[in-house]
């Protein structure tokens, strides 16, 4: 068996308030893994993936991305460590407003070393593949949710991040848009790629994943293997 | 372009408004500041300044040209107590008559082949320098109030000559009261008359008053006792310009710096505003893969260009309005060509360029420590905290709910409510004091011009007499007469003091008048002034 991409054992986070957002999670995922993380609103879903990406640090227990401790890193190093391994989506898509699409998706790629040229073109072939070519030189405010979803994928898939990570990507989509991200991740992932997916869509989870894994009130009450791995 | 670099320019050139505020910011700034500071600087000792480069002298001899001769004069020059001097220069002493008004005081003209000159350099304030016969150039200080192609008419002296302003100058020295080319001097005597010869002296050291009285004994050694017909030190000049700028000082000083303390605070909310907007902004940064120094960076370049262009066109816009506040400046200092010191030009611009970088420094530092989801969630929803407790206290007053809503926001970012605050309190204290010092200003102009009255009656030659009794008993028999008083006025010379002064006589109260009692009279009374007779003296405050 090869080694885990991300190897979460007995994590837990609380904020300043309230209860624990996630308490005593472990969960192992192996490269290739398809894996939907369900549950209702605030059961920690979203916190549990913020601290796979090390946009936010565990409490107690350890975080391990690819074989590196992510909750042991700095600001400067967890940002390298983002270049390099991981591809986030996010709900809201975070795009820079203010760079062109072309430019957004090339930033990652330009910030781990790549050189402009050699980034754009990548880009383009990316944009190509995620059939919204034609919008290459525009703004961001200028697409419609899904075709922004469909930059947001592009620009995380940029650096080819052996993990790629999603929180409610069809979560500000309507209906058909939604399905089309679907589509798109069952896509990548038949290529190999290694999925976590944040959702409450229970069919978003059934179309594009093969293990599903509930949370309640922070805590990993189930984990199922939905189909075969592909 | 490296991607910070592309970062950079599209948050530059796609936030024009943010741009925009925070290059006028810091124009405005910068452009306060260069002339508040030029003002601080100026203020700084104003009359020694203009008299060391102006070359101003420290003794001005006047000499009777019967009792001495040029050759002398020339050779007196030589003295080692002498840096350098001028002269010697003609003069004549001559009343001029303006548009038939004999009541001018005598004027002190010096035959002066130009303005410039190894002491006392003249500055031409207006028109150019009297080369020609018939010209005269006025001293902007003078009795005269100084106006291009105003005549002056000189009907008692043989041929009756007539002079006509061709510039206005500055002395430091007060050396006359109007020059004329050095040929015309001999057609403004009297007939008979030799006239007198200035020289002006500068001595190596002049710092006090025995040391001037030293230099001037050097000079003068060897002339006959007639021959120095006056001697004016330049401590006396010194001490009256003292006198009038410690009046004015403390304000430009308030003035100037309530500009640079202003400048600071806004330039730094602005900047800190411009930055903590983009929080959600920084958040994405990170999430993209930017590290925080790289966050800080690209947050410091897009303070620091508008700013720049700010500070060129600030720097540029102050010196340019200074020149009319210089001006303003030189009369109250009756001091020669302020300008903004170029080093003052360097220091604000670097001041600016390091509040700005500060500023945009620390709050993009800040935000850039921040757990990358708290900055992106900081852009969609108020963060919790201090501002959280201030809204559920507000949140209890009785008052609409937007409006406790709204009186809970400044807690939420006490650092830069606080600077709000401050700015707001300093722009009220400037403006107060801009509108108080005008007011007063207003008020003591009034005053000095003495013409509040609504009526005033001049009295023909012949009522003279009339005036002391019968129009004041006329004046009080009329009902609409609230208050009157009369004046006579003539001149007085006073020993010790140099010139005339001015003694004015009441037949009332004139205390709406603008006149105000400072002590009582000799007697602790004034009323012992009363009879024709009566011994007066003055008591010279040194
Ligand atoms: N920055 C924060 N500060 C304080 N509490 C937080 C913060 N973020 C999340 N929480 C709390 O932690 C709990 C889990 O939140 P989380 O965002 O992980 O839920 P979620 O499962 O993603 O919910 P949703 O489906 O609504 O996105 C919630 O109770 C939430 O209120
Ligand atoms: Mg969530």
């Amino acid at each position: 068996m090869p080694a885990p991409v991300i190897e979460l054992s007995d994590v837990s986070r609380t904020y300043d308030e309230g209860p624990p957002a996630l308490q005593d999670a472990s969960l192992v995922i192996q490269p290739g893994e398809a894996v939907a993380i369900l549950g209702p609103s605030g059961s920690g879903k979203s916190t549990m993936l913020n601290l796979i990406a090390g946009l936010d640090r565990p409490d107690t227990g350890t975080v391990t991305v690819d074989g590196t401790r992510v909750d042991q890193l700095n600001e400067a190093e967890l940002t390298r460590l983002r270049r390099t391994k991981i591809g986030m989506i996010f709900q809201f898509f975070n795009l820079l407003d203010d760079l062109t699409v072309v430019d957004n998706i090339a930033l990652p790629a330009q910030l781990a070393g790549m050189g402009r040229r050699e980034a754009q073109s990548r880009a383009l072939e990316l944009l190509g593949n995620l059939d919204i070519k034609r919008h290459a030189k525009a703004y961001p405010g200028r697409l419609s949710g899904g075709q922004r979803q469909r930059v947001a994928v592009a620009r995380a898939l940029m650096n080819r991040p052996p993990l790629l990570l999603a929180d409610e990507p069809t979560g500000a989509l309507d209906h058909a848009s939604g399905k089309d991200v679907g589509r798109l991740l069952n896509e990548l992932n038949a290529d190999g790629q290694t999925i976590v997916v944040v959702t409450h869509d229970e069919a978003l989870a059934e179309s594009c994943t093969h293990r599903t894994v509930r949370l309640l009130d922070g805590r990993i009450s189930a984990d199922t293997t939905t189909a075969a791995r592909r | 372009m490296s991607a910070a670099g592309r970062v950079i320019s599209a948050g530059i050139r796609r936030r024009k408004v943010q741009t925009l505020v925070v290059a006028l910011a810091t124009l405005m700034a910068v452009t306060a500041s260069v002339l508040g500071a030029g003002l601080v600087a100026a203020s700084d000792a104003p009359f020694d300044t203009a008299f060391a480069r102006e070359r101003g002298a420290h003794a001005t001899v006047l000499y009777d040209a019967a009792q001495t001769d040029v050759q002398h004069l020339s050779s007196a020059a030589a003295a080692a107590a002498v840096a350098s001097s001028a002269g010697p220069f003609a003069v004549a002493s001559a009343t001029p008559e303006i548009k038939g008004d004999a009541g001018y005081a005598p004027l002190t003209v010096v035959g002066r082949p130009g303005p410039d000159g190894p002491v006392d350099r003249l500055t031409l304030t207006e028109g150019t320098w009297a080369t020609q016969p018939g010209q005269v150039v006025l001293n902007v200080d003078g009795e005269i109030f100084p106006e291009l192609g105003l005549r002056l008419d000189f009907p008692q002296l043989p041929g009756k000559p007539t002079l006509t302003v061709v510039g206005v100058a500055r002395s430091v020295t007060r050396s006359a009261s109007a020059w004329v080319a050095p040929s015309q001097i001999a057609g403004l005597l009297p007939a008979g008359r030799p006239g007198g010869y200035q020289m002006l002296y500068r001595f190596r050291s002049a710092a006090t008053a025995a040391e001037v009285d030293a230099g001037t004994a050097e000079v003068n050694a060897g002339l006959g006792p007639h021959a120095v017909a006056g001697v004016q030190s330049w401590l006396t000049a010194k001490e009256e310009a003292d006198r009038n700028t410690a009046l004015f000082i403390p304000f430009l000083v308030a003035f100037g710096l309530l500009g640079l303390i202003m400048s600071v605070l806004i330039v730094g909310n602005v900047v800190a505003g411009a930055v903590g907007t983009g929080i959600r902004r920084i958040g994405i940064l990170k999430a993209v893969g930017f590290t925080p120094g790289q966050v800080v960076l690209v947050y410091i370049a897009q303070a620091l260009v508008p700013a720049f262009a700010g500070i060129v066109m600030g720097v540029i816009a102050g010196n340019f309005l200074a020149r009319p506040v210089m001006a303003d400046a030189e009369q109250v200092y009756g001091s020669a060509s302020l300008t903004i010191a170029p080093w003052i030009d360097l220091a604000v611009a670097a001041g600016a360029v390091l509040i700005v970088g500060l500023t945009a420094w620390a709050t993009a530092w800040r935000a850039g420590r921040l757990r990358t989801v708290e900055a992106i969630a900081v852009g969609r929803t108020p963060r919790p905290g201090r501002g959280q407790r201030a809204a559920r206290l507000t949140a209890r007053l009785p008052l609409p709910r937007a409006v406790t809503l709204g009186l809970s926001r400044p807690f939420a970012r006490p650092a830069r409510a606080l600077a709000m605050t401050t700015a707001v309190l300093f722009g009220a204290i400037a403006v107060t004091f801009a509108l108080g010092l005008g007011s007063t200003l207003d008020h003591i102009m009034t005053a000095r011009a003495h013409d509040v009255a609504d009526v005033t009656v001049r009295p023909g030659e012949d009522s003279v007499a009339d005036a002391a009794t019968g129009i004041p008993s006329a004046l009080s028999a009329r009902p609409e007469t609230k208050a009157f008083y009369g004046e006579g006025t003539t001149q007085m010379t006073i020993a010790g003091t140099p010139g005339f002064t001015n003694v004015i006589a009441f037949t009332g109260d004139a205390s709406w008048g603008g006149y105000e009692l400072l002590r009582p009279g000799l007697d602790g009374d004034i009323e012992t002034w009363r009879n024709t007779g009566d011994a007066c003296t003055e008591e010279v405050q040194r």
